[in-house]
C-alpha cells in the first residue's frame, strides 16, 4: 500500500491541517523526516494506526478525545464539539483512494468529555469535499487485507529494535504469515477432499453390505491407506530435515574449506613452537649460568679479597727465606736433635757460641704444619705459578663475568620471546583454529544426523513401499471381490469418484507444500541478498523452513539476537522481502483466478531505525533503505542524523522536518542544558537547519509543524 | 689442635652452604670451612687489613671447625695470608691460636657485611651479588697493580 499523501487535522501534536506529500513515482521513493526527539515522531505512526484500524493500544472510546490536538481542546467552550482526523490518499493501481478517520468529542467541562465518536470513510474532494462513511466495511477490509494488523508494527515501527518482534518466533508475525499464505484455507480444502473420499468409501461399504469379503478388504484398504498417509507425512518431514542437514553439512564443509585456504595459523603454530623452544633453551642457559656463578663464588675461597695482603705477605715470607727458615729445610726438632748430640753437624764439639747460635735459630724455626702452610702460601704468591692467588683471582673474575654475560643474554632472550609468544597466542586464539575446531565438531554432528536421517528416510520409504504393495494386493483382491450385476456398475462409478477425490486431495496437499517451499526459498533468497553482504562478521540470514521466521547464523550457531545492528538489518530485510513476496503471491493467485484480495507495494514508516545500532550497521541500514523498497519514510532524530546523513541525504527524494514550537520557559530550560540547542539543529547540505522555535503569542501550548527542507 | 668458631653473625649465611639442612638453591659453599674462609677474606678486604674486634658470640651449631680441616682442604694458607697481611709480622705464623682468633674476628666482620647486604639483595640473587663483589675486588686489585 503506497501512500501519496498523509494529512492530519488537529490530530495529536499537529494543529490545524498539515500534510505530508509523499513522492510515489520513482522505483525507490525515500522520504527523510528530520524529527528531533519529543517532536512527534511516534505521533505519525500512531496516526497511521488510528487511520487503519480505528483504535490504539492506549486509547478507547472514553479516552479517544485525547487524540484531538491539545490546543483545540483547550480553546473549546463547554458544550461545543471538536474533532481531529487523519487522512491518507492511497495509490491503488491507477486510481487513488482517500480514506479519513475522524474522532469527534463534545466538551462537558474542564477536562471532561463525552465518549468520542469515531467515523471512517472514503473522502472525495472534487467537486466538493464529501465523506462517504464505510458503513459496509469495504474499505476497512481493504485496509486490513493490504496491511494485516499483525504486520502493522513491522511495516510502521516506532523506535524500539525490530528484532524483538521478529526474531525468537513471535506469534503475531507467524500468524500473519499463516494468514496470508492462507494455511487455514489449504487445510480446509484438503480436509474437504478427504471427506468426499470418505463419503464414497461409506457408500461403497453400504453397497457391498452383504459381501463380507469385499467389506473386509475395503476396511483393510482404508487401514493401510491411513498408515501410508501417516508414514508419508512422516517421510516428508524427515526429508525436509535431511535436506536441511545436507545443506548445513555442505555449508559447514564450505566454511571449513574457506578457513583452510590461506590459513596462517599453522605457520603461527610452528613459530610459537620455535619461540617456546628458544625460551626453554634460554631458561636452561640462565639456570646453568646461575649454578656456575654459585660454584665459582664458592671455589674462589674469597681470594680476590686477599690480593691486597699479598705484598706484605711476600715481604715477610722473603725475610723468612732469607733467614733460611722457609722452606723448612731445618726444623725446630732438628735443632733440638743437634743440640742434644755431643757434636755439631760439622763434626766439631759444641761450644757456647755455637749453642747460642743454634738456640737463636731455633727460636725462629716453624712447626712442620706452619712450614708447609707458609710454603704453600709462598707458592701461591708467586705470580708465575699457575695456581697463584693473582691468577686464581683473575681466572675466577673472568669466569664469573663470562657466566654473567651468558646469563644476561639468556634472560634477554627469554624476555624477547615473551611479547611475540603472547602475540602469537592471541592471534591463535582469535585465529580460525578455534573456529575450525568448533566447525569440525559441528560437521561431525551434522554428518551423523545426516546419516541417521538418510537411514530413517530409507527405512520409511521401504515401509511405505511395502504398504503400497499390500494396498495394491488388496486392490487386486477387491477387484475380484467386486459385487456382481447392477451393483458392479455403481461400484465402479464410486471407485472412480473416490480415486478422483484422492487425487484432488493429493494435488492440494502437494500444492500447499510447494507453495510453502517456494515461499521459503524466495524469502531466503531475498533476505540473503539483503543481509549477507552487509554483515561484516560473516554471519548469514536464515529463514526457518517450518516457521518462516528469520534468524542469524554465525559459525553454525543460530542466534536470537546478535545486537549491534545485525538483527535490525535482518528484520528490515525480512519485512521488505515479506512485503514483496506478499505482493507477488497475491498477483499470481489473482492470475490463477484465486482472488484473496489485492496487495500492492508496501510503504514503510520507520521511526528511528538507527537507534541502538553501531555505525557500520546504521550505514548498512541507510544504504538498504535507500534502494530496496518503493516507499520508505524514515524519521531521524538529531543524534542518528550525523551517522547516516551521508547515505540518506543524496538518496532522499524529499526532506521534511518537524518543527517544534514551544514555550519561552521551556526554551530557557532546554538552553540551560544545551545552550546552542544543538539537539534541534540539523546539518543539511552544508547548512544548519534549526527545528525549534518559540511559541507564537496566540498559542498556549507546544505543537509541531511539518516543514519542507528541500 | 686449635679450632675456628663460626661467629653468630654467620647465621643468616648458613643456608648458602651446601652442608646446611635447608640449603638454598643457589648455595655457593661446599663446606662451612669454605664459607668461613670466604667471610674472613671478605672481612679482611672490608677493613683493609686493620685489626678487627674479636666477636663476642659464636654459633654452637655448626660446631667449631678443627684447623686441620682447613689444612686438609687447602685453605690454611689463605688464613695465613690473612694473618700475615694483617699483622705484617711473621710471629702470627708461630702461634696458631692467635691466628685462629684473628681470622675468626675477620670472619665476623665479613659475615656481618654479607648478612647486612643480604637484606637488601633477594636471597635468590645472593650468588650473583657475591660474584659481583668478587669481580669488583679482583678489578680493584688490578687497578692497584697498575
Amino acid at each position: 500500500m503506497i501512500i501519496k499523501e498523509l494529512r492530519l487535522g488537529n490530530f495529536l501534536v499537529f494543529p490545524g491541517e498539515q500534510a505530508l506529500e509523499l513522492p510515489t513515482d520513482g522505483e525507490s521513493n525515500l522520504v527523510v523526516i528530520l524529527a528531533p526527539n519529543n517532536t512527534g515522531k511516534t505521533n505519525i505512526i500512531r496516526a497511521l494506526k488510528f487511520l487503519f484500524y480505528g483504535h490504539l493500544p492506549d486509547c478507547n472510546e472514553v479516552t479517544a478525545y485525547r487524540l484531538i490536538h491539545d490546543g483545540v481542546r483547550e480553546a473549546a467552550h463547554v458544550g461545543t464539539e471538536v474533532s481531529g482526523w487523519v487522512e491518507a490518499t492511497l495509490e491503488l493501481d491507477d486510481e487513488e483512494l482517500t480514506l479519513r478517520r475522524t474522532v469527534k468529542a463534545r466538551k462537558m467541562g474542564k477536562d471532561q468529555w463525552m465518549a468520542a465518536e469515531i467515523t471512517f470513510g472514503k473522502l472525495v474532494r472534487e467537486p466538493k469535499l464529501r465523506l462517504f462513511l464505510d458503513s459496509d466495511g469495504v474499505y476497512q477490509t481493504k485496509i486490513r487485507t493490504m496491511v494485516p494488523e499483525q504486520l502493522f508494527d513491522a511495516f510502521y515501527f516506532k523506535g524500539e529494535p525490530l528484532d524483538g518482534k521478529l526474531l525468537g518466533g513471535v506469534g503475531a508475525i507467524r500468524d500473519s504469515l499463516a494468514s496470508f499464505l492462507h494455511e487455514d484455507r489449504w487445510e480446509e480444502v484438503e480436509r474437504a477432499a478427504e471427506q468426499v473420499r470418505q463419503r464414497y468409501t461409506s457408500e461403497l461399504r453400504r453397497l457391498a453390505d452383504k459381501n463380507q469379503v469385499y467389506t473386509r478388504l475395503l476396511n483393510d484398504e482404508e487401514l493401510f491407506r491411513g498408515h501410508v498417509v501417516k508414514e508419508e507425512a512422516k517421510l516428508e518431514k524427515k526429508k525436509e530435515d535431511l535436506e536441511d542437514a545436507i545443506a548445513k553439512f555442505n555449508e559447514l564443509t564450505g566454511r571449513l574449506q574457506d578457513l583452510g585456504r590461506g590459513n596462517e595459523a599453522e605457520k603461527w603454530v610452528v613459530q610459537l613452537r620455535d619461540l617456546r623452544s628458544r625460551q626453554e633453551t634460554a631458561r636452561r642457559t640462565s639456570e646453568k649460568a646461575d649454578a656456575e656463578i654459585a660454584r665459582l663464588v664458592g671455589s674462589s675461597r674469597g681470594i680476590p679479597f686477599l690480593l691486597s695482603a699479598m705484598p706484605a705477605a711476600r715481604k715477610i715470607l722473603a725475610a723468612l727465606q732469607e733467614e733460611n727458615i722457609l722452606p723448612a729445610d731445618v726444623s725446630e726438632r732438628f735443632v733440638d736433635r743437634v743440640l742434644a748430640a755431643p757434636t755439631c753437624v760439622c763434626g766439631r764439639s759444641h761450644d757456647d757460641q755455637t749453642r747460642l747460635a743454634w738456640n737463636r735459630y731455633k727460636a725462629k724455626t716453624l712447626s712442620l704444619d706452619m712450614n708447609r702452610g707458609l710454603s704453600d702460601l709462598l707458592n701461591a704468591l708467586q705470580d708465575s705459578n699457575s695456581h697463584s692467588f693473582s691468577r686464581v683471582s683473575a681466572e675466577v673474575a673472568r669466569k664469573i663475568q663470562d657466566a654473567q654475560a651468558r646469563r644476561k643474554q639468556a634472560l634477554l632472550d627469554l624476555a624477547n620471546c615473551d611479547a611475540p609468544i603472547q602475540d602469537l597466542e592471541k592471534k591463535l586464539k582469535a585465529s580460525p583454529l578455534e573456529e575450525i575446531r568448533v566447525i569440525t565438531q559441528k560437521l561431525r554432528e551434522t554428518g551423523n544426523l545426516r546419516d541417521r536421517l538418510k537411514g530413517e528416510v530409507a527405512q520409511l520409504e521401504n515401509s511405505i513401499r511395502g504398504m503400497r504393495q499390500n494396498l495394491n494386493n488388496i486392490k487386486c483382491q477387491l477387484e475380484k471381490a467386486r459385487p456382481a450385476g447392477a451393483a458392479a456398475v455403481k461400484e465402479r462409478r464410486l471407485q472412480q469418484a473416490r480415486a478422483r477425490a484422492e487425487k484432488l486431495r493429493l494435488l492440494i496437499h502437494e500444492s500447499r507444500e510447494a507453495l510453502t517451499r517456494t515461499f521459503h526459498e524466495l524469502l531466503q533468497q531475498s533476505v540473503t541478498e539483503y543481509y549477507d553482504q552487509s554483515a561484516y562478521d560473516g554471519s548469514k540470514a536464515r529463514i526457518n523452513r517450518a516457521t518462516l521466521l528469520p534468524s542469524i547464523e554465525s559459525n553454525g550457531q543460530i542466534h536470537g539476537n546478535l545486537g549491534g545492528g545485525q538483527s535490525q538489518l535482518l528484520a528490515l530485510a525480512y519485512i521488505v522481502s515479506l512485503s514483496r513476496l506478499r505482493k507477488s503471491l497475491h498477483t499470481q493467485m489473482q492470475e490463477l483466478g484465486i482472488g484473496f484480495g489485492r496487495v500492492d507495494d508496501q510503504s514503510f514508516f520507520l521511526d528511528s531505525p538507527f537507534n541502538h545500532v553501531t555505525e557500520h550497521y546504521a550505514q548498512a541500514i541507510a544504504r538498504f533503505l535507500a534502494g530496496n523498497a518503493r516507499q520508505v519514510i524514515v524519521l531521524v532524530a538529531r543524534q542518528q542524523w550525523t551517522l547516516v546523513r551521508t547515505m540518506l541525504e543524496p538518496a532522499a527524494r524529499k526532506l521534511l522536518g518537524f518543527k517544534y514550537h514551544t514555550l519561552k520557559e521551556k526554551l530557557k530550560e532546554l538552553r540551560a542544558k544545551d545552550p546552542k540547542l544543538e539537539d534541534f539543529v540539523y546539518d543539511v547540505n552544508g547548512c544548519k537547519v534549526s527545528l525549534i522555535e518559540e511559541l507564537p503569542k496566540s498559542e498556549a501550548g507546544p505543537f509541531t509543524t511539518i516543514i519542507p527542507i528541500h | 689442635m686449635p679450632t675456628l668458631r663460626l661467629p653468630q653473625s654467620a647465621e643468616p649465611l648458613l643456608p648458602f652452604c651446601l652442608r646446611s639442612e635447608d640449603a638454598a638453591e643457589n648455595a655457593c659453599f661446599e663446606t662451612y670451612a669454605d664459607l668461613f674462609a670466604f667471610a674472613a677474606a671478605c672481612g679482611f678486604a672490608r677493613l683493609h687489613g686493620r685489626q678487627p674486634q674479636e666477636p663476642e658470640k659464636f654459633l654452637a651449631s655448626p660446631s667449631p671447625i678443627d684447623i686441620a680441616v682447613f689444612k686438609n682442604q687447602g685453605l690454611f694458607h689463605n688464613l695465613l695470608l690473612i694473618g700475615l697481611g694483617s699483622e705484617r709480622k711473621a710471629d702470627i705464623a708461630r702461634d696458631e691460636d692467635r691466628l685462629c682468633r684473628l681470622v675468626e674476628a675477620f670472619a665476623d666482620v665479613g659475615c656481618k657485611y654479607l648478612a647486612h647486604e643480604l637484606q637488601s639483595w633477594t636471597p635468590a640473587r645472593f650468588h650473583l651479588e657475591l660474584g659481583r663483589i668478587l669481580i669488583a675486588a679482583a678489578e680493584e686489585n688490578v687497578k692497584v697493580a697498575i
